[in-house]
């Protein structure tokens, strides 16, 4: 049974090397089309050109693995609704098509019925980024034609509203294991729209200074709790999203390097990792490389936080957990040290 | 003195790449030192001017002219490479590192592409520089920043900088600390930076924190030996470069 959704940055290489740390757990990789066209609401790296799409369709047919086109912006600035813009799409739509693209992601409703209506054998994942987090947002976007629906990361955590949704609908459900996002971040539509401008067609805006990364890591430094609370799911609690009917995991790091990819894969698929939890989650570089978090000391947290009801002010626990998180200093140094967290801070 | 050095070689880097490539518009607009939060110590040097089709061609004499100019800096480089504007063919970059372990881990192997946007000219061990003393500037950096902040507020790199203007000096990217506990602390930081661009051969002419925009949380300190033009700028007209900089020295001339 194939259930992962791998992040793809790109390149034949890259997905070489991702289909063989698959050992056969890989149901579809995906990455990103061209900016020129649709774009996406993640930073995009490389460009990809359909022919590169092309060779790369046909190695991952050959390795049964399907093969999805990430087509996410959370904001198209009123495109899709003109003529010129639905022709583009169309246009777009129509290359993917022929090249034997599998499936495309998309954030966008209109997206959606339009691809249902007009491209039946492209199959139609709605992205996290659509955020659906109850079954009555579930049914609208079955009905729109969706074949899968990427969850919001924010109720990965909230079984009683994934078992809910879960009933509601007969599609696919994927959830994201390892993005590493603030829980219910204050950041998260503002920022999907200014990447999905600056990953988009022209004209992209400059961006020198990225405030909603650097507050987002300023907040972490500050409410260390919040790696904890954060909607990861561990490679070891697969098993219970499983059983409540999840069908696909998604592994996230478009932009990330081939091997930190590739070791996200052999952790989920081995359903076991034993080291830095940072390691494995698609979050700023520089923040597992400032703290640790040992995975084995979360060990079991998973049944309290199938129960949780999400008031953090009231209950605490992720806050008592982030007791066991480790600081690095002085990296490469004389000096170099893991000291405990309460060093720095006090944590009740 | 290091950024005296950092200094000719931005300008010997631009006309090494412009007779390379027969192209005037070669731009090298800053030359960095710098020193990473994970370990990773190497030169970053901003290009303009520059396509893919470039580095592919010149591919080997970029090469060596990188590995030149790490090795004159003091930095043996485990990795050098190209990088482009995500989502372009214009070089934006070249570099070399020496690796710490764990960047040594997710640069290697992948047929030399660990990224779509980078091209790797060369791959090698790492630990073999003899610039190592800038990873403890950006550690006794971070070390302050945390007694002042009583939180793991870190630099997240540290930088010693040559422009094409003529200025130099040194910038601590940093995340987890705010403008009220720089300023409480301002005479502590300021000393701090000065006794440290001193033995970079530095003469800061202005210490600043650059905020992060329109909040209070600081993303950078920055210190600045300005250069003749910059400098009368700066005093003449009394201008702030930017308004997200707050001023904590400002040496008259």
């Amino acid at each position: 049974m194939r259930w992962l959704s791998v992040a793809h940055p790109g390149h034949m290489e890259a997905l070489k090397e991702i289909i063989r740390a698959g050992n056969g757990n890989i149901y579809e990789v995906y990455t990103g089309g061209s900016p020129d066209c649709i774009g996406t609401a993640r930073s995009g790296l490389g460009r990809t050109t359909t022919e590169d799409i092309r060779e790369q369709v046909e190695y991952a047919h050959s390795h049964g693995i399907r093969m999805n086109i990430v087509l996410n912006s959370s904001c198209l600035g009123g495109r899709h609704l003109t003529q010129d813009g639905h022709n583009l799409y169309r246009w777009y739509l129509n290359v993917l098509n022929d090249i034997g693209v599998d499936s495309v992601t998309v954030a966008e409703p209109f997206l959606v019925e339009m691809i249902a209506k007009e491209f039946p054998d492209i199959d139609i994942t709605v992205s996290c980024i659509a955020f659906v987090n109850s079954p009555q947002k579930a049914m609208y976007y079955e009905e729109l034609g969706a074949e899968t629906i990427a969850l919001d990361i924010n109720i990965n955590k909230n079984f009683p509203v994934l078992q809910n949704i879960r009933e509601a609908v007969s599609c696919k459900l994927k959830v994201l294991v390892n993005e590493g996002c603030i829980l219910d971040c204050p950041f998260r539509y503002a920022h999907f729209n200014l990447l999905s401008h600056a990953n988009g067609p022209e004209p992209r805006p400059p961006l020198k200074y990225e405030y909603y990364q650097q507050r987002c890591a300023t907040m972490r430094v500050k409410h260390p709790e919040l790696l904890i609370s954060s909607g990861w799911i561990r490679p070891e609690d697969v098993k219970e999203y499983e059983a409540i009917g999840i069908d696909l995991f998604k592994i996230s790091g478009r932009i990330q390097s081939v091997n930190w990819i590739t070791n996200c894969v052999r952790a989920y698929s081995a359903r076991e990792y034993h080291g830095n939890l940072l390691e494995l989650l698609d979050s700023t570089r520089e923040l597992r490389r400032l703290f640790y978090l040992p995975n084995d000391a979360l060990e079991g947290a998973i049944e309290k936080w199938k129960v949780c009801d999400k008031n953090c002010y009231k209950c605490g626990y992720c806050k008592r957990l982030s007791k066991e998180i480790l600081v690095y200093s002085g990296r490469r140094t004389p000096n170099e040290e893991l000291k405990p967290l309460n060093e720095y801070l006090v944590v009740e | 003195m290091i950024a005296e050095k950092l200094l000719e070689d931005r300008k010997k880097l631009e006309e090494r790449l412009r007779r390379l490539t027969g192209g005037a518009n070669v731009f090298v607009s800053e030359a960095d030192l710098f020193a990473m939060s994970c370990g990773c110590i190497g030169i970053i040097s901003y290009i303009q001017g520059m396509q893919f089709e470039d580095v592919e061609i010149y591919h080997e004499e970029l090469m060596n002219i990188i590995e030149e100019l790490s090795l004159d800096l003091g930095i043996y480089p485990s990795v050098s490479y190209a990088q482009m504007k995500p989502g372009t063919f214009d070089l934006e970059r070249l570099q070399a590192h020496d690796l710490c372990d764990n960047c040594q881990k997710e640069y290697a192997g992948v047929g030399g592409k660990p990224w779509p946007d980078i091209l790797i000219f060369k791959m090698d061990n790492g630990g073999k520089s003899n610039f190592t003393s800038i990873l403890e500037y950006r550690s006794s950096i971070e070390e302050l920043l945390r007694e002042i902040s009583r939180r793991p507020a870190y630099v997240m790199q540290f930088n010693i900088f040559a422009r094409a203007c003529g200025c130099c000096g040194t910038t601590a990217v940093v995340r987890g600390i705010f403008g009220d506990e720089i300023n409480a602390k301002k005479d502590m930081i300021v000393s701090h930076i000065l006794e440290l661009s001193k033995e970079l051969g530095i003469v800061p002419t202005m210490i600043y924190s650059m905020m992060v925009h329109g909040t209070d949380a600081v993303a950078g300190i920055s210190a600045q030996q300005a250069c003749e033009g910059c400098r009368t700028t700066y005093e003449e007209y009394e201008i702030i470069p930017r308004p997200d900089l707050e001023m904590l020295y400002l040496e008259k001339g």
